[in-house]
């Protein structure tokens, strides 16, 4: 659904993308990680068809976007990171005005219909000035999501709401998913993409440096530890025969929790689980320890 | 397009943009007699101890084709200021403050965003010229006298009308071109004035815009053979700025910082 290889990007004296190649399939979540200022926006922009590539190929649906006459030839729907409306209108006004761009009719009960997806309803008639930046952002997921696109490419769009529009924008692209959408969106919040995203791409200072399936990419980076806790506090003799165990390279006792490092996470988890049942000894956890998608992306970001 | 054109009658009307304008006509269309009759001559005296009535006429003009062609002139010189500084924001803000951003992403085609900003706003203009010199004949007629025909003031009012849509034409290209209001009202100043200078320097009005306002401040009882030509120029310069500011458009690079 999005192709894009070797993306380079220069503003007068600054190279923002230095090489950004991504793949989208139809269908797939896709969530766009990176520092601040590594280059999200800029390239979620052309993806729009609002700014031109300084070289590389870009193609969104079918269209390669360095070819098309407008914007909205690529027919995707856009959340930009900082939505702007024209302060002097109403929330119903806007999207009146913004849905009559691809057919002649007021389409009232689809707008009705969008401002209540997005929870504004109550605030149809008020003039956008005076939104507040979470309506707003609001609003703007409406904008992006009136035409019903196939693609749709949101930039940050949890960033300023609170707890409930954040549950709000993950249960929406979920229901996007649901249809079939192609959805890319950036966000900070990790957990987010943790909840929704078949794929990852995290780029840093202009450059896609990991591109993998979700699942993969946390199958990768899964620590060989053992976390272990026991009905009975372990001793330090225990401590001492576990570490004796075949495969085993390190083991830790914090807070009654004992921690061990294994070669083999497979084979070493179960000759670690049968010793523990050959001693009698009561397990009341015993769990592989997960990297979370923070620490993986710390550690991508930084390690490469 | 209906559309597009709801929504800059929207703006003129919620910003305030049409009663600005409006009562910049007004003040100047009713002030320029009650100037002219009044206050005019009692500064003059305060001036000039002991000046003649006769001699004051002459300076002032008393007659109503004297005011009214004052009027056309201040129109043209602190009206086009108003106006451009009024207008400076028309598209150059919105390029600015990236408000475009959403309605090109739903699919709204440039050339109906710029057509509904000039046929709104120059029609306006449009109107507010005709008023404005109507009600410039009723007070010039009531505090001097009728002397002049009302064909030729509606005439006149028009042909301003149609030099102040070249106006609105040329805020939309600056606009598109600096993306700066201030600099557009700057710009628009510059190259109306400029070219008002050079009509007249190398006397080629009548191949010019401003030879319609040249034309519309004589009042004459018959129009020059030349104000055809003078129009159809002046509208074939609106077209070219039309396609210079939709050809710029096309080529912007949207939602910068
Ligand atoms: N119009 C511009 N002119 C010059 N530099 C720009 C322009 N737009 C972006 N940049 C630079 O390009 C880099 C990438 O910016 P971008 O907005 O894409 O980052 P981002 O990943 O979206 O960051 P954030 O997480 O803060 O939104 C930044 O260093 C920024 O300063
Ligand atoms: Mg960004």
């Amino acid at each position: 659904m999005i192709q894009v290889t070797e993306l380079h990007k220069k503003f007068k004296t600054f190279h923002a993308l230095k090489g950004i190649t991504m793949h989208v399939k139809k269908g797939e979540i896709y969530g766009f990680i990176g520092k601040n200022g590594s280059g999200k926006s800029t390239t979620m922009n052309i993806l729009a068809g609002l700014s031109h590539p300084s070289s590389g190929k870009c193609i969104v649906g079918e269209k390669d976007v360095s070819k098309i006459d407008h914007p909205s030839e690529l027919n995707i729907g856009y959340l930009p990171e900082d939505p702007k409306f024209y302060p002097w209108m109403s929330a119903f006004e806007i999207l009146d005005y913004l849905v009559s761009a691809k057919s002649n009719r007021t389409n009232k009960g689809r707008i009705n219909e969008m401002l209540s997806w997005v929870g504004l309803e109550d605030a149809a008639q008020r003039h956008v000035g005076g939104f507040s930046r979470g309506m707003k952002q609001r609003l703007g997921i409406a904008t992006a999501l009136i035409h019903n696109p196939e693609i749709v490419i949101l930039d940050e769009p949890s960033s300023a709401l609170d707890p409930e529009g954040r549950s709000d924008v993950l249960r929406l692209i979920t229901d996007l998913k649901q249809m079939g959408k192609t959805v890319v969106f950036s966000t900070h919040i990790l957990s987010d993409v943790q909840k929704v995203c078949d794929k990852v791409g995290i780029i840093a200072t202009g450059r896609m440096i990991t591109e993998k399936p979700l699942s993969e990419l946390i199958k990768e980076n899964i620590v060989p530890i053992y976390d272990i806790k026991l009905k009975l506090p372990a001793d330090t003799e225990l401590t001492e025969k576990i570490k004796e165990l075949e495969g085993i390279t390190r083991v830790e006792n914090i807070n009654d929790m004992l921690s061990a490092t294994v070669t083999d996470t497979d084979k070493d988890g179960v000759r670690l689980m049968q010793y523990f049942t050959d001693q009698k000894l009561a397990i009341r956890s015993f769990e592989l320890r997960k990297n979370n998608l923070e620490d993986i992306f710390i550690q991508e970001v930084n390690g490469k | 397009m209906i559309q597009d054109i709801k929504k800059e009658i929207l703006y003129g009307l919620r910003s305030y943009r049409f009663l600005i304008l409006f009562v910049g006509f007004l003040f100047f269309a009713m002030l320029d007699p009650v100037m002219t009759k009044f206050i005019m001559p009692e500064i003059m005296k305060s001036q000039v101890p002991g000046i003649t009535q006769e001699a004051l006429g002459q300076m002032l003009g008393t007659s109503q084709l004297a005011v009214m062609s004052a009027y056309m002139n201040d129109i043209f010189q602190i009206g086009s200021l108003i106006i451009a500084f009024t207008l400076c924001r028309l598209i150059a803000q919105e390029i600015r403050e990236n408000t475009l951003v959403l309605p090109i992403c739903s699919g709204k085609q440039f050339a109906g965003i710029v057509l509904a900003k000039i046929i709104v706003f120059g029609t306006a203009l449009l109107l507010f010229s005709l008023i404005g010199a109507l009600i410039n004949y009723l007070y010039s007629g009531i505090l001097f006298s009728y002397d002049l025909s009302i064909i030729s003031v509606v005439r006149s009012g028009l042909l301003q009308g149609v030099y102040m849509v070249f106006l609105t034409t040329l805020i939309v290209m600056w606009g598109v071109i600096i993306k700066k209001p201030i600099a557009t009202g700057f710009l628009t100043l510059a190259s109306a004035f400029g070219l008002y200078f050079i009509g007249g320097a190398l006397q080629i009005d009548s191949y010019l815009p401003s030879g319609l306002i040249k034309e519309a401040s004589l009042f004459a009882v018959i129009p020059a053979s030349t104000l055809l030509q003078t129009l159809s120029i002046t509208v074939g310069i609106i077209l070219v700025l039309i396609a210079v500011t939709l050809i710029r458009l096309k080529k912007m690079e949207w939602n910068e910082r």
